[in-house]
């Protein structure tokens, strides 16, 4: 029997191999006729490629794959199997980066800061029809507010992780037109008059003065997301790019006292968290230091994010000059309507700035010539070397605000800082890149180089110019708009 | 003597047998309907002029060649169709809890001001309720439910609750099954997110890091993010008693006062049984979503759990814009039975006959969103004629109205369909139930007629 059982034990395994082999083989191509499918490749072919961070390349192809630019130029071959794009006779720009914007694409009532455990990413909205709005102008990538329902009813600030909600209907601390009522109480009542954060009357102090500090000023939070329209991945981006205060929180004397306090509070808690970490990494046992100031605060101080705070008139923009220069950190100023005429100081100090070109901003009394708003602001901080962006006259994702149905737009505004002496190449910019810096973000986004990501635009025409539609957003790889079917614009060809 | 004693014993042993025959007749007496048209929703398709045999509440015979027996009662349904009673997979009441709450109120403190608001805690949202515990049948207007046809349906609360299946009978209505399936409440917030993500997670694993995100918050390279869960320090001096809302991140397994919170080994909860069945694939989980984002999220939570079958409650717009996250395998839809919009326009769209087409299950629920329901309409199957009419084939509008939440709600195996051995729970209707003026002439629950028209 053994000797009769060995050779058929043989003959199994010859027949084993004999079928193995052949299905080896076959695998393999088999393999790689499905690795195609697994990565698509999307093809952008024959546009004019306005890179903004290099030259402009006429007739060229964008590749993408996985969400990423993998190729950019005149003579990139697209691969078999590839979806191919027409952009011929189309304008292809990176997607614009608005740094300030309205809440949007988070989900109404979620998120709302009585929860605290409330995660963004469980907000997100990727279906918010404000999203194609945004898109429909080109936005792919926003830094939005998270305070939730429309201005007026809702104070910006956050105590203690509870929203406030008593507050006078229509009164938003944050309007300009607050300035000029401050002025005019201050001219009639003295220097030490203030808002009401509530009802927006003028505080008239009365002596004595309280000789303790303000209560800490409250800062608002951000979120920075794709318009990544109705897909979760990938559409948050991160949290709380900016530090952001009020401009109320820090003005007069004691309130830039609190401020500093804050700033000393986190300094001295980054070395006590330093000294702990010692103590442990050596085996020891301690309690580690209690954090006394926000996660923001935190790393504002160790410059990973910067202050952004409305400053118009050369004073308050000179004390938040002086402010981040004494303390440490970086600072974009909002508003910023009378930067142009301390340009150099903003540049010496590394200061960026948000603006809105087609704000108007009355000059103070005799002061005409170095007061107010002027046009070629654009040019002369492009001239300074003060990095801007730009942001719409409306920060709402509405009718009338940033997704500008109406003129509101964001590449009207760049239209008008070209207009007021920019350069088009500074101009894109400040929609781009330049935000996209402010945001931390300048690897990932704000312009189409290879290793990007894939946030493009496919437009009919200049993108500067009013009449110029956006036919195609991609966001993260993906075609996230076609105006022709989102129908948030009107739909003709000209 | 002897003779008179066999004989009585005779005759009693007789009268007993009379008895006992004339009860077996009583309860044999059975109905036969016959001539009318059958939908059985069955592998028999329509049977045209078929006899259905009904005896015990049971459907005995159905057919076209069905022996009528002597003693059978026999109603002529000539001209008339039957179809199966409509299974209502998500048929919304409202029990204790909720009717406390409506009129509830808490109390807020904010830098010492006390502000009232209405509305219990949050913390309600994650409290658990068996609703056949806290239900009372007799005090619910079932009207609607009768004459619209509904013959069986599952009865659920809105938030976290344990469903309950039950049958309407000539007055009230009696329960089928007081132990449903699992339903919680879904809408983008941390909140129901997490109820579901900490039910869906097995016990002992990480129980105390984040709940999964899932693919859900990125890109170190960003530079920035805050870890989830960082506690946010309070910059503020010594405040008079910080607000206080409900504790957050209560474990909804706790919600359940009846289980003792200590112990040597404590007891499994109720709600920890039907966790693990969801995680196992033994029951269906039913999901209550509010918005499309709502399905991406619930989706994204649910992602790790391959076998878990989750059944989702939502608006048609909103499955139409999450379908291509939707997964015909582990997902069941339920919606209202209606023509919808394409979000965001004023374009009409079939969403029933696009999810048939993108081969998704799912199933009507009569009443969901519908206030035309409540109000007296002859026809309650306009809705869903429209639907067929628009498209949508037949043999799905019947599964949807009737197997398919059958299966949902696991009476499979005794309504849904006009099959031998089954309920006999069925409609009669006077045409063609999807023709839109066909009304419901009489609903029969288990062979006794609880509705005529």
């Amino acid at each position: 029997m053994k000797t009769k059982t060995a050779p058929l034990f043989g003959f199994l395994i010859a027949c084993f191999h004999a079928l193995a082999l052949p299905a080896q083989d076959t695998a393999k191509p088999s393999e790689a006729a499905k690795k195609p499918p697994t990565k698509e490749i999307l093809a952008i072919v024959g546009g004019d490629i306005i890179t903004v961070t290099r030259e402009r390349i006429r007739g060229g192809t964008i590749l993408v794959e996985g969400g990423k630019i993998t190729a950019v130029g005149q003579d990139v071959k697209v691969p078999e199997g590839a979806t191919t794009i027409d952009a011929i006779g189309k304008t292809v720009t990176p997607g614009f980066v608005a740094v300030d914007v309205g809440r949007m694409g988070l989900a109404t009532g979620g998120g709302s800061s009585s929860d605290r455990n409330a995660k963004v990413f469980d907000t997100l909205d990727p279906f918010d029809r404000n999203i194609s709005l945004g898109l429909g102008i080109g936005i792919t990538t926003a830094c939005v507010e998270m305070r939730s329902g429309g201005s007026g009813f809702a104070r910006r600030g956050v105590s203690d992780g509870f929203p406030i909600t008593e507050r006078f209907l229509g009164f938003d601390p944050d309007l300009e037109e607050n300035d000029a009522i401050v002025e005019t109480a201050q001219r009639d009542y003295g220097p030490f008059v203030s808002l009401c954060k509530c009802c927006g009357l003028p505080i008239i102090p009365t002596e004595p003065i309280e000789n303790t500090p303000e209560a800490p000023a409250t800062q608002q939070k951000s979120v920075v997301i794709k318009m990544s329209y109705g897909k979760l991945d990938g559409m948050l981006v991160g949290e709380s790019a900016f530090l952001d205060m009020t401009p109320g929180s820090m003005s007069g004397a004691l309130g830039q006292y609190s401020w500093r306090e804050q700033i000393a509070k986190a300094k001295k808690y980054l070395l006590d968290q330093a000294a702990h970490e010692k103590v442990i990494a050596s085996g020891k046992k301690e309690q580690p230091p209690r954090k006394p100031v926000s996660d923001e605060v935190l790393r504002l101080v160790k410059r990973e994010i910067p202050l952004r705070i409305a400053a118009n008139t050369v004073s308050d923009i000179r004390d938040q000059i002086q402010l981040s220069k004494e303390l440490g950190y970086k600072l974009v100023l909002t508003g910023a309507a009378e930067a142009w005429v301390i340009p150099d100081e903003l540049a010496e100090a590394g200061t960026e700035v948000v603006y809105t070109p087609r704000r108007r901003r009355a000059p103070r009394f005799g002061e005409e010539q170095s007061s107010g708003t002027w046009i070629e602001m654009s040019r002369i901080l492009e001239k300074t070397g003060v990095p801007f962006a730009l942001t719409a006259l409306s920060n709402a994702m509405s009718l009338d605000g940033i997704a500008g149905r109406d003129l509101s737009s964001l590449p009207l505004e760049a239209a008008f800082a070209v207009r007021g002496g920019a350069s088009e190449k500074t101009a894109l910019a400040a929609l781009t890149i330049t935000p996209a810096k402010m945001l931390g973000l300048e690897k990932r986004i704000g312009s189409i180089e290879v290793g990007k990501d894939a946030d493009i635009l496919l437009l009919d025409g200049n993108p500067l110019d009013y009449r110029t539609y956006v036919e195609t957003a991609i966001v993260n790889g993906r075609v996230a708009y076609k105006r022709a079917e989102v129908r948030v614009l009107p739909v003709y060809s000209k | 003597m002897c003779n008179l004693n066999s004989l009585i014993q005779r005759l009693s042993t007789l009268l007993v047998f009379a008895i006992l025959a004339e009860n077996q007749c009583f309860a044999q007496r059975s109905l036969a309907i016959r001539g009318a048209k059958l939908e059985t929703v069955s592998k028999a398709g329509t049977i045209e002029d078929g006899i259905i045999l009904i005896r015990d509440g049971k459907i005995e015979a159905i057919g076209k060649e069905v022996k009528i027996p002597l003693a059978a009662q026999v109603i002529d349904a000539k001209g008339k169709t039957i179809m199966p009673g409509i299974v209502d997979p998500y048929y919304v009441v409202t029990v204790g809890r909720d009717a406390q709450s409506a009129g509830e109120t808490r109390t807020i403190v904010i830098r010492g001001q006390t502000i009232t608001v209405p509305g219990g805690s949050p913390s309600s949202l994650t409290s658990f309720t068996k609703i056949s515990d806290s239900i009372d049948l007799d005090n619910i207007d079932w009207k609607a439910a009768t004459r619209s046809g509904i013959t069986t349906m599952q009865l659920v609360v809105s938030g976290y609750a344990q469903s309950v299946i039950v049958q309407p009978t000539v007055k009230s209505a009696q329960i089928i099954n007081p132990d449903g399936k699992l339903l919680v409440s879904v809408t983008n917030s941390t909140q129901s997110l997490d109820l579901l993500r900490s039910g869906l997670r097995a016990p002992g694993s990480s129980a105390g890091g984040p709940p999964g995100t899932g693919s859900g918050p990125p890109s170190p390279g960003s530079g920035f993010g805050r870890p989830p869960g960082g506690v946010r320090p309070s910059p503020q001096p010594p405040s008079p008693q910080p607000p206080s809302p409900a504790p957050p991140g209560n474990p909804p397994v706790a919600a359940n006062s009846s289980v003792p919170s200590a112990g040597p080994t404590p007891p499994v909860s109720p709600t920890q049984k039907l966790w693990t069945d969801v995680r196992e694939g033994k029951s269906s989980l039913f999901v209550n979503l509010n918005n499309a984002a709502a399905i991406l999220h619930c989706v994204n939570a649910t992602k790790e759990i391959k076998q878990a079958k989750l059944v989702f409650i939502a608006a048609g717009s909103d499955l139409f814009e999450a379908i291509r996250d939707l997964d015909p395998k582990t997902h069941v839809a339920i919606l209202p039975p209606r023509i919808d919009f394409v979000p965001n326009t004023r374009d009409r769209i079939n969403i029933p006959k696009f999810l048939s087409e993108k081969e998704m299950p799912f199933a009507f629920s009569l009443s969901l969103g519908q206030s035309e329901f409540r109000v007296q309409l002859d026809t309650p199957l306009f809705a869903v004629s429209s639907l067929v009419y628009s498209g949508l084939s037949r043999q799905k509008a019947f599964e949807a109205l009737t197997m398919m939440p059958a299966k949902l709600v696991g009476v499979d195996s005794e309504v849904g369909s006009l099959e031998v051995g089954k309920k006999a729970n069925f409609l009669i209707l006077d045409g063609d139930p999807f023709a839109a003026t066909t009304s419901i002439q009489s609903v029969f629950v288990e062979g006794k007629q609880i509705y005529e028209n």
